[in-house]
């Protein structure tokens, strides 16, 4: 799957005739009236130098006997590699960018011509992988996703055709209601890329555009006592979808036996989520679901605040009813500590503790593993009112004494021996930022939350270089960051973790990434399309955020940089 | 009328057409008087083959069209001399050619380019003088033919462009460049004047820059300041060292600043009334702003071009008001594991170019338009964590 991706970026785009981009990481061309369509399938799909490539053609919709006309670079190949001719081979010794043009002739239906344009590169190097995501202004095409190998020194071309997809207008309504119209949100999930995100209206009706291609549609009711549903969803169906209240999935939430009220229970499967509910005074709760008994579940739980219970989580087998049990636990409260700086006490300080504790208990038999979020505001003589909290080593206490001023500090509450919390002040922290030995001007360095910060807030914190290159920003005491310089006249920079900036970033040499967006079969080329490069093997969030970013430009030309993998 | 003048080796003989067939049957009957026979002298002609408008560096080509009577070969002698005046005296001579020619050649056809200067390098070529002289195989020559082609001075080219910008704003400063070329004179001797005329009135533009560009021609580059709105047009003129000039002008624009439009964005922002469920970590980002100053993402290699400044608020569950969070980037990120699920959570941007036009909705309203139309300037997620 990943090579496929591959091969559809590597594909580009063609000097003559219409191109499409297909699954099996072709390049090729429509005749507009829906005949016959051809492309040109690589392999392999990604060539570097001293490689054998294999051009195939692969024609549907032709009637008649064909005779294919191949030329390479300019010059007519009959190196067949099929006794039809529908194939060709040829040497590529040298790194070098390569044009196949394939027009067939002698069938009854007409065969657009197609080309297509490759690289070959010295495979030797480094290399890295990253995701490209093209994102059209809305209404223009659908998005595009595939993965892009960088080697060591050498940039790359990559243009992108679009699909043009469709405007697809339809409704959400309720089997309960009798068919009456639900406002939802809706997520379109491809079977590889970003998924594309609509919301239905009060009547249920809904107009987005998507692509061309076999969809889950994931439909999540704003109206409680509908249940989130996932429907299979093609092109050739109705945009129809209709919910209904699922069925219940009941349970119980114990703590040491005893039943737990006010705890918020919620499950999902395959990404499609139950409703939320709230144990009742017994700890029963009850759930709404499209999914049943038998279903591969994530069971997640949220303790009342009063409980001093860390939230649980496991994955298990869904059996009924449900058994959420907490095992025994003596939280510890955290009333009466002081929140300090330098020994002065922070009236107002809010308090966020955080921390991971392992097994807290089991959901439907398996572990479920525990992590803690309290948060509190001291009064006004820096003092905690009641936080209860596990009782735990490696917790951490994240302290916001304005908006901009965090510190973090480690909290040991195993003994639940806690009378004050130190906040640090911020840290200082300057430097340089420079593309070799040049100062970088109005860079901008970002210093997003990791670590326990991160389990307390994702903001990040920035700053501007100045003239000279030089920048300044206060990071929380105790706490750990992700720094990330993202400027298209350098390679992008990042330091993972890091509790202080690097003095002097320097941005390496970029490897530069371009191409051309535009529709497939449409006017031209795109303009204003999103054009980012993500990273190729994180997940979570880190998978979206973008490591560099550009706009197509009027003639629908994009340039991105990146790391030369060598320097990496 | 006279005949064709004839030679006869030694002896040169006029004689009316209707006589000589009596005067050679006279020689025939005599039987007994022998004289070589005559070789008659050719004639010609000189045949301009290209525009007889020529200028300086331009390929003249000329051929020469001769006729013998006796069916020699014949041979040709071409000069050409470079002039300032052409002009003959009443004794032949030519003063204002050099002495000697520039260019010769001994084939029928007479190919050249025009010299820019005479022999001394800097008086400027305003004609050609040629010759040719029109010989047989026997050594009779014809009258030497003669041609004056009048050369004029090429005037310089010019071109105008403003730099491209999807539009041109108001008190932004435009560069403007000019390609000057001259195909008969060095473009560095070319000057060029510049005039900015505006919507009420007119200014002197001052070159910059001089650069050279291929094919031997110069880009000046000058800058308009469009400090009023309407169309200003900025005119060049440029005259090369023999006062021929050349005129172009180019009209710019002047817009008022348009306020940067949020045009991509991902997550989807939830319509007014409903909310985005999220149940993992969501980065909320800004991924296109179009503007006529300071797009987003920025456009790399030119100065004239900002970025957008993002402004982000946050409303926190149970808040009432959006506070303002320390990010200034395209992007925040926001984890439902740091709230309580059904928390509500109001996320919002707002974008501003270098002149920071205030946004005029009230804090309650998710989006906001300063034209009242579908540009935003300001963007609110609604989302529910779960």
């Amino acid at each position: 799957m990943r090579l496929t991706g591959i091969a559809l970026v590597l594909a580009g785009c063609s000097s003559f005739g219409a191109n499409a981009i297909s699954g099996d990481g072709a390049v090729g061309a429509n005749d507009a009236a829906g005949g016959c369509s051809v492309t040109i399938a690589l392999t392999p799909t990604m060539p570097v130098v001293g490689d054998h490539v294999h051009a195939a053609a692969v024609v549907i919709g032709l009637e008649g006997v064909p005779t294919y006309s191949w030329i390479v670079d300019g010059s007519a190949s009959t190196a067949y590699e099929a006794p039809d001719g529908s194939a060709i081979g040829f040497d590529v010794p040298l790194p070098a960018t390569h044009e196949i043009d394939l027009a067939i002739t002698g069938a009854t239906s007409y065969c657009p011509p197609t080309s297509t344009t490759f690289d070959v590169v010295d495979g030797s190097g480094a290399t890295a992988l990253y995701r490209l995501r093209v994102l059209p202004p809305p209404g223009v095409a659908a998005p595009f996703e595939g993965d892009i190998l960088v080697r060591a020194g050498a940039s790359l071309t990559r243009d992108v055709p679009l699909d043009p997809g469709e405007d697809l207008l339809g409704s959400v309504t309720s089997v309960t209601s009798g068919a009456m119209g639900v406002p939802a949100y809706l997520q379109f999930v491809p079977a590889s890329g970003p998924p594309i995100e609509a919301f239905s209206a009060m009547t249920g009706a809904f107009d987005t555009h998507v692509a061309l291609a076999t969809y889950q549609v994931i439909v999540v009711p704003e109206i409680p006592g509908l249940a989130p549903r996932a429907f299979a969803w093609s092109p050739s169906q109705q945009a129809a979808f209709a919910v209904d209240a699922g069925q219940p999935i009941a349970g119980t939430v114990t703590a040491g036996g005893s039943p737990l009220a006010g705890a918020q229970v919620q499950l999902a499967s395959s990404g499609v989520p139950s409703t939320i509910a709230t144990t009742l005074a017994d700890g029963s709760f009850s759930v709404l679901a499209s999914f049943g008994s038998g279903a591969a579940v994530t069971v997640s739980v949220v303790p009342p605040a009063t409980s001093g219970l860390a939230r649980m989580s496991a994955s298990t087998t869904l059996a009924l009813p449900l058994a959420i049990a907490y095992s025994a636990a003596t939280p510890c409260d955290l009333a009466g500590a002081t929140i300090q700086r330098g020994g002065v006490a922070l009236p107002g300080a809010q308090v966020t503790i955080v921390g991971g504790i392992g097994a807290v208990g089991t959901i439907g038999g398996a572990q479920g593993s525990g992590a803690v979020l309290a948060t509190a505001t001291a009064n006004g003589s820096g003092v905690l009112p009641s936080v209860p909290v596990p009782r735990a080593a490696g917790l951490h206490a994240v302290v916001q004494i304005a908006s901009n001023d965090l510190a973090v500090a480690a909290l040991d509450t195993s003994t639940c021996s806690v009378s004050s919390i130190a906040a640090p002040a911020e840290l200082a922290n300057a430097g340089t930022v420079a593309v070799g030995s040049a100062a970088l001007a109005n860079a901008r360095v970002e210093a997003t939350p990791a670590g326990p910060l991160a389990l307390a807030t994702l903001v990040p914190v920035d700053a501007m270089t100045g003239s000279d290159g030089s920048f300044a920003m206060l990071l929380a005491s105790g706490a750990a960051y992700d720094v990330r310089v993202a400027d298209p006249r350098g390679a992008p920079f990042e330091a993972l973790g890091v509790s202080s900036m690097p003095a002097a970033i320097a941005l390496g040499p970029p490897l530069v990434i371009s191409g051309t967006v535009s529709v497939l079969g449409g006017p031209g080329t795109v303009t204003g399309a999103a054009v980012e490069v993500l990273c190729g093997s994180c997940s979570g969030v880190d998978a979206e955020r973008p490591i560099a970013q550009a706009a197509s430009d009027a003639q629908g030309h994009y340039q991105l940089t990146v790391a030369d993998p060598s320097s990496m | 009328m006279a005949g064709p003048l004839q030679i006869v080796r030694g002896v040169r003989v006029a004689f009316a057409p209707i006589v000589a067939p009596i005067v050679v049957i006279a020689i025939a009957s005599a039987g007994c008087f022998y004289t070589d026979p005559i070789n008659q002298r050719p004639s010609d002609g000189i045949e301009q083959l290209t525009d007889t408008q020529v200028f300086r560096g331009q390929l003249v080509n000329l051929t020469g069209s001769a006729d013998d009577p006796n069916g020699d070969d014949i041979d040709f002698e071409w000069r050409g001399y470079a002039c300032s005046d052409a002009t003959a005296q009443p004794d032949g001579t030519r003063p204002g050619c050099d002495g000697s020619p520039v260019v010769s050649s001994s084939t029928k056809q007479f190919a050249f380019d025009v010299p820019d200067n005479r022999q001394d390098g800097v008086t400027p070529v305003r004609a050609m003088y040629v010759t040719l002289d029109a010989t047989d195989t026997s050594g009779a020559t014809a009258p030497q033919r003669w041609l004056v082609i009048p050369v004029a001075d090429a005037p310089p080219t010019l071109a105008l462009a403003a730099e491209q910008r999807p539009s041109y704003v108001k008190g932004i400063p435009v560069p403007i460049y000019a390609k000057v070329g001259d195909p008969d004179d060095t473009p560095s001797n070319v000057a060029v004047v510049w005039t900015a005329f505006s919507p009420t009135g007119s200014e002197s533009l001052t070159t910059e820059q001089t650069e050279p560009v291929g094919s031997g021609q110069l880009q000046l580059a000058t800058t308009l300041l469009p400090d009023q709105l309407g169309v200003w047009t900025v005119q060049a003129i440029a005259t090369d060292p023999s006062g021929v000039s050349t005129t172009q002008s180019i009209d710019v624009v002047a817009a008022p600043d348009a306020p940067p439009c949020l045009t991509t964005w991902s997550p989807i922002a939830p319509p007014p009334g409903e909310s985005l469920p999220i149940s993992m970590a969501t980065l909320f980002e800004v991924l296109v702003v179009t503007d006529d100053l300071d797009p987003y993402p920025a456009v790399t290699g030119n100065p004239y071009f900002g970025t957008t400044t993002f402004s982000w608020s946050l409303m926190p569950p149970g808040g009432t008001t959006h506070e303002p969070i320390s990010a200034t980037g395209a992007g925040v990120a926001l984890d439902p594991a740091s709230y309580q699920p059904g928390d509500i959570v109001e996320l919002r941007v707002e974008i501003y170019d270098r002149n920071h036009t205030d946004i005029p909705c009230d804090e309650s309203d998710p989006t906001c338009s300063i034209g009242a139309n579908s540009c935003l300037q300001r963007l609110t997620w609604r989302v529910e964590m779960q």
